[in-house]
């Protein structure tokens, strides 16, 4: 039986990744994390003793959406805060690109949203679960393209993140852009769900919580440099981008 | 009507945006390197490129050819100008990583920095295009005074440095 297959074959994979962190006595050092993949065993491995058709499946598909979305939030939050943690400096870079993550993929979704509105009629008409699939939707994208954001604003810094950071933004951000393509194909199904696309986005899942798993590495003892940087020399160095600038404009002015 | 005019406008948006950020990308340096002190004598040349004084004693036939190689040079060594304030981009930007405090101020002066210089860049690039149609020209000559002021830094930031690697 696929649906049953599927979901068992990702909680074996969430199992595997928290065994790993475990292992390589991580698991401290990700809590939300270590949470999120608890919780997703845990909520696979329900789905996949009931039957998709019946009714409790149905009610504890919906209780389950929210806290998808608040397991994945927690996880996110705990791997950039663990980021900024080691380089305060660079905080208020990561705080515009959230900004600007959140901005965009609100827009995304707004557009999404309107732009397959007449074609979601059927869902909607059917059930109201249709609006809880599209927050789920939204928050999900959301975090996915934040991840992004960050991950990609603050790769113009020399840091020295620990292989393990990135593979798990890689791995959030390729999760979080799945599930969020699954919720938008099953929302313009008629009765807002396709049982291939979700076998499919299980197989799936369970394939990056593996590839996951096995490419974590031990806990790295690598510490963040810490030099107090002269402030005039900062202030010179402004300066010196300023006066770049100034001969810039002047020679742009005429 | 509108809509043709709202497209017009939308591209033209568009490309503006596009010219931006490759003028950015340009300014980002390619590795992580120290700041090194700017050398403000490299761009005495750049300001008497493209004065028209020096034309007056080229024959009138070949004055073309010359605007053509002197403009070409030129947009050398603003690459090089580029080159040199992604160095020090880079240089604030260490500074920020090693700080052991959030720098909003400094972000801030960063960002706005960044855009400023982006946008003289395209602003030049504008002008040096008109200037190769044979419209208007860079008037570079007012440069001297903030070259002057760059040198001045530059040998201010020499000894922080210094200070800094040590």
């Amino acid at each position: 039986m696929p649906h049953r297959t599927t979901e068992l074959l990702v909680t074996a994979a969430a199992a595997m990744v928290a065994g790993r962190l475990f292992w390589f006595g991580l698991a401290r050092r990700f809590p939300a994390l270590l949470a999120w993949l608890a919780w997703q065993m845990a909520s696979n491995a329900a789905l996949a003793v009931l039957s998709p058709n019946g009714l409790l499946y149905f009610w504890i598909y919906v209780a389950l959406l929210p806290l998808e979305c608040l397991f994945s939030l927690l996880a996110v939050r705990e791997l950039f805060a663990l980021v900024f943690a080691a380089y305060p400096g660079i905080r208020t870079i990561g705080r515009w690109a959230m900004y600007g993550a959140l901005a965009l993929s609100v827009a995304a979704t707004l557009a999404a949203t309107q732009i397959l509105w007449h074609q979601t009629a059927s869902g909607r008409a059917h059930s109201n679960i249709y609006y809880v699939q599209l927050g789920h939707r939204s928050v999900i994208f959301c975090l996915a393209i934040i991840i992004a954001s960050i991950l990609y604003s603050i790769s113009r810094y020399p840091l020295h993140l620990g292989k393990n950071t990135y593979l798990s933004c890689a791995c959030f951000g390729t999760l979080f852009l799945g599930e969020a393509a699954q919720s938008l194909l099953d929302s313009l199904a008629p009765k807002l769900f396709n049982h291939s696309i979700d076998w499919a986005t299980n197989l799936f899942v369970a394939a990056c919580l593996a590839a996951w798993a096995l490419w974590l590495q031990p806990a790295e003892s690598a510490v963040a440099t810490r030099v107090t940087f002269a402030s005039p020399a900062e202030a010179d160095l402004l300066q010196e981008l300023a006066s770049l600038n100034q001969l810039l404009s002047r020679a742009a002015r005429r | 009507m509108l809509l043709p005019f709202v497209a017009f406008l939308v591209l033209i948006a568009a490309a503006a945006g596009v010219q931006l950020t490759i003028r950015m990308r340009s300014m980002e340096p390619g590795g992580v390197t120290v700041a090194a002190p700017v050398a403000g004598e490299r761009y005495r040349p750049m300001l008497r490129l493209l004065s028209d004084e020096d034309l007056e004693f080229v024959p009138s036939h070949l004055r073309a050819t010359v605007r053509a190689d002197r403009r070409m040079l030129f947009r050398r060594y603003l690459k090089c100008l580029a080159r040199d304030y992604g160095r020090l981009l880079s240089g604030v930007r260490l500074a920020m990583v090693r700080s052991g405090i959030e720098r909003p101020e400094l972000a801030r002066a960063l960002a706005k920095n960044r855009l400023l210089f982006a946008l003289a860049l395209c602003r030049i690039e504008y002008r040096l295009t008109l200037h190769a149609a044979g419209l208007g020209h860079v008037d570079v000559s007012n440069l001297v005074e903030a070259l002057d002021s760059l040198r001045g830094q530059v040998a201010a930031f020499t000894p922080t440095a210094a200070g800094a690697a040590a």
